[in-house]
C-alpha cells in the first residue's frame, strides 16, 4: 500500500512539477511581456473578424508564427512575444497548408485583392488549394449606394454583383490588421551615446534589428539568455572584454560546451560567418557591447575582417574569390533574382506570366509604360503604387501597393528589369541609381 | 525515448513469438499492426525531435503523416483489436471473419499509403521552403501526393464503414459465429 502510494504520489508530483515549470511559470512570465511598440489593439470590427477567422477554421491551415529560419523570411521578421499581447489565445496554428499570416496586412495590403481571394482564391492564384468562402459575400442585383462591388474576373463572376457580408468585411479588416511592427531598439538613442561614445560609431537601430533577427531568439531580447541553456550576454566577460577577438570569433564560428560563470552550456550556437557581412557582425557585436549594462570597447567591420583573416588557410583561400573587383557599371541585372522578386511581390496580382487578371489587375505583357524608353513612370508606379488608371480603354480600380519602403533600389531595379525583358516586353533596362533618382523626386 | 520504445516493442513481440499461425487468424493481428505502428511512429518521433530535422519538417505535412502513424497505425489498431476480442465475450455474438479481414486490409493499406504520401509531401514542402522557393511553388510540388493522400484516406474511410457493420453484427445484428470461443489463456 505504501509502495503504491509512493509510486502514484511521486509520479503525480513529478507531473505537476513539470506542468508548473514548463507551462504555468512561462505563462505568467509571458503574460507580463509588454506589447511590441507600434502594435495596435484590435478594433471591434477587427475583433469580430478574428472570431470569423476562428469559426471558419483559418488556423487549421495558416500559422501566425514566423520562426528565425531562412525559409520563414518571406513571411516577415521572426515573431516576438509582444506581438501577441492583444490576441489571446494566440492563433499560432500548427500546419502551413497556406502561407503564414503574421504580417499579411503588410504583405498583401489591398482589400480588393483580399475580397477576390476569399470569394474565389483561384481567381488570383491559379494553383491555390484554399477553399472558396462565398458565404462571406452576398450576390445582389442592385448595389447599395454605400457599397462597392468586388471586381471579380469575368469567368469567376456570378450573375449579379458580389458585395462582402458583414462577416466578410470583418474578416478582411482583421487580416489587414495583421502587421508586424518594426522592432525598434529597446532604448532609442541610449546605446550610441553610451559612456564609450566617440569610439567607432555604429548604427544602433541596425545593430538592434540584426540582434533581434539573429540572436534574440536564444539570448533573449534583453540579453538575459535562458538559464542553463543559452548564456546571458548581459555582464558576460567575453562581451565586456577589452580585446574583442574572442567575441568576434564566437559570432563568426559558433560555440558549444563552454563554461561561463561555473555553468556549462551545451547548446550549439550556429556560425554566422557565411550568413552576415562584416559590417552586420560588427553592428551586432557593438549592440551587445553597449546594451544591458555592458561596457565593452566597440569594434569596427575592419576588426571582423582581421579575425576572419586568422581562419585556417583553406577558408582564407576562398575569400579573395568572393571579394570580387569593383562592381561592373553596365546595367546588367541578375535575371534569377528579378524573377524571384517578381514572383514574391508582383505575381499574385499581375500573374506569373504577366497577364494580370482581366478588368481587375492590368497585364504587364505589352503594357506601354513597361515598354517605354523613359522608365520614370514605370519606376514611380512600383515605388508609390497606383489606382484608378485607364489602360487600353479599361479602368483599373484596385489599388496597387507602394513598394518604396519594402524593397531596396537594387531589388526594385531587378523587378523592373525582369518585367522589361519578359513576356515579349522590350523596354530598356534600368539601374538601381535610376530608382534612387526617382525616389529623390517627390 | 528509444529505450522505452524498443523495450515495449520487444515485450509485445516476444509475447507474440511462436504463435503467429494463430495470431494471423484472430483479432490479435490488429494488435500486431498496432505494435509495429508504435515502433515506427515512436522511433520516427524521436528522430523528429532533432532541431535540424524540425527545421525541415515542422509545420509541413510530414507532421500529419507522423500523427496518423501513431494515432491510427498504433492506437486505433490496438483499440480495434481490443474491441474485436472483448465485445463478443460481452454479447456472445461474433463478427464475420471475412468482414473483419476486409476491415483489416482496407485500414492497413489505407494508412500505409496515407503516411507514405504525406511524408513525401512534407519533405518536399520543407526542402522547398529551405531553398527559398515561393510558397505557391511548394503547394504545386506537393499536390500530386495529396491525390495519394485522398486514395489512402478513402480506403481508411471504407474500412471504418466495414467496422461499423462489424460492431452491428456483434451487438444488435444476427451473429454467424464462425470463431471458436477464445481459449482460456494459461496463467
Amino acid at each position: 500500500m505504501n509502495r503504491s502510494l509512493a509510486i502514484f504520489g511521486g509520479s503525480t508530483l513529478i507531473y505537476v512539477g513539470l506542468a508548473i515549470l514548463m507551462g504555468v511559470l512561462p505563462g505568467i512570465w509571458l503574460s507580463k511581456v509588454p506589447p511590441t511598440p507600434g502594435l495596435k489593439p484590435l478594433t471591434p470590427l477587427e475583433a469580430r473578424g478574428r472570431a470569423v477567422y476562428v469559426s471558419e477554421g483559418c488556423f487549421y491551415c495558416h500559422t501566425q508564427q514566423v520562426r528565425p529560419l531562412s525559409g520563414d523570411k518571406p513571411f516577415g521578421r521572426p515573431s516576438a512575444p509582444g506581438d501577441y499581447v492583444y490576441q489571446t489565445p494566440e492563433l499560432l496554428g500548427s500546419e502551413r497548408n497556406g502561407p503564414d499570416l503574421s504580417n499579411v496586412g503588410t504583405r498583401q495590403s489591398s482589400n480588393v485583392w483580399q475580397y477576390i481571394h476569399l470569394y474565389e482564391p483561384r481567381a488570383v492564384v491559379p494553383q491555390s488549394i484554399m477553399p472558396a468562402f462565398p458565404w462571406l459575400f452576398q450576390i445582389v442585383n442592385k448595389v447599395p449606394a454605400e457599397e462597392k462591388p468586388v471586381p471579380l474576373p469575368l469567368q469567376f463572376a456570378p450573375g449579379g454583383s458580389v458585395i462582402p457580408s458583414d462577416d466578410g468585411k470583418a474578416l478582411v479588416a482583421y487580416l489587414l490588421s495583421l502587421k508586424q511592427p518594426v522592432l525598434a531598439p529597446t532604448q532609442p538613442g541610449a546605446p550610441p551615446s553610451g559612456p564609450l561614445g566617440g569610439t567607432p560609431g555604429f548604427d544602433a537601430s541596425k545593430g538592434a534589428a540584426l540582434f533581434a533577427d539573429n540572436c534574440a531568439s536564444c539570448h533573449g531580447a534583453e540579453g538575459k539568455g535562458v538559464p542553463g541553456t543559452f548564456p546571458p550576454l548581459a555582464g558576460d566577460p567575453v562581451v565586456n572584454a577589452a580585446n574583442p577577438a574572442a567575441h568576434i570569433g564566437t559570432v563568426l564560428h559558433g560555440l558549444s560546451g563552454k563554461m561561463i560563470n561555473g555553468q556549462k552550456y551545451e547548446a550549439q550556437m550556429p556560425s554566422f560567418a557565411d550568413q552576415l557581412s562584416d559590417q552586420q557582425i560588427a553592428d551586432i557585436i557593438d549592440h551587445e557591447r553597449s546594451s544591458w549594462g555592458n561596457r565593452g570597447a566597440l569594434i569596427t567591420a575592419a576588426d571582423v575582417v582581421a579575425v576572419r583573416a586568422n581562419e585556417p588557410r583553406q577558408q582564407r583561400a576562398a575569400a579573395p574569390a568572393q571579394a570580387s573587383p569593383v562592381p561592373a557599371q553596365a546595367p546588367a541585372f541578375d535575371a534569377a533574382e528579378g524573377s524571384k522578386l517578381f514572383a514574391d511581390n508582383c505575381a499574385v496580382c499581375h500573374g506569373a506570366e504577366g497577364k494580370g487578371v482581366p478588368g481587375t489587375f492590368p497585364p504587364l505583357a505589352g503594357d506601354p509604360v513597361v515598354n517605354a524608353t523613359d522608365p520614370a513612370e514605370h519606376i514611380t508606379t512600383v515605388l508609390r503604387g497606383l489606382s484608378g488608371k485607364t489602360i487600353n480603354g479599361q479602368k483599373y480600380e484596385a489599388e496597387m501597393t507602394p513598394f518604396a519602403d519594402k524593397l531596396s533600389d537594387q531589388q526594385i531595379a531587378d523587378i523592373i528589369d525582369h518585367e522589361r525583358t519578359s513576356w515579349g516586353n522590350r523596354g530598356p533596362l534600368v539601374t538601381p541609381s535610376d530608382v534612387a533618382k526617382a525616389r529623390a523626386k517627390k | 525515448m528509444l529505450v522505452p520504445v524498443l523495450g515495449g516493442t520487444a515485450n509485445f513481440l516476444l509475447t507474440f513469438r511462436g504463435r503467429y499461425e494463430r495470431i494471423y487468424r484472430s483479432p490479435a493481428v490488429f494488435i500486431l499492426i498496432g505494435v509495429y505502428g508504435y515502433l515506427l511512429g515512436s522511433t520516427q518521433g524521436t528522430f523528429e525531435a532533432f532541431r535540424s530535422l524540425q527545421q525541415l519538417w515542422h509545420l509541413t505535412n510530414y507532421t500529419v503523416g507522423h500523427s496518423h502513424l501513431t494515432m491510427y497505425g498504433f492506437v486505433t489498431f490496438a483499440i480495434w483489436g481490443g474491441v474485436y476480442a472483448l465485445l463478443p465475450r460481452a454479447t456472445g455474438k461474433y463478427p464475420y471473419n471475412l468482414a473483419m479481414g476486409v476491415h483489416f486490409w482496407l485500414s492497413a493499406i489505407g494508412v500505409a499509403i496515407y503516411v507514405a504520401a504525406l511524408s513525401a509531401a512534407g519533405t518536399i514542402q520543407g526542402l522547398d521552403w529551405l531553398r527559398g522557393l515561393t510558397f505557391i511553388q511548394s503547394v504545386e510540388d506537393a499536390a500530386p501526393y495529396w491525390l495519394w493522400r485522398s486514395v489512402g484516406g478513402s480506403l481508411m474511410f471504407a474500412g471504418h464503414l466495414v467496422f461499423a457493420f462489424n460492431v452491428w453484427t456483434m451487438t444488435f445484428g444476427r451473429s454467424y459465429a464462425t470463431l471458436a470461443a477464445a481459449e482460456t489463456v494459461p496463467a
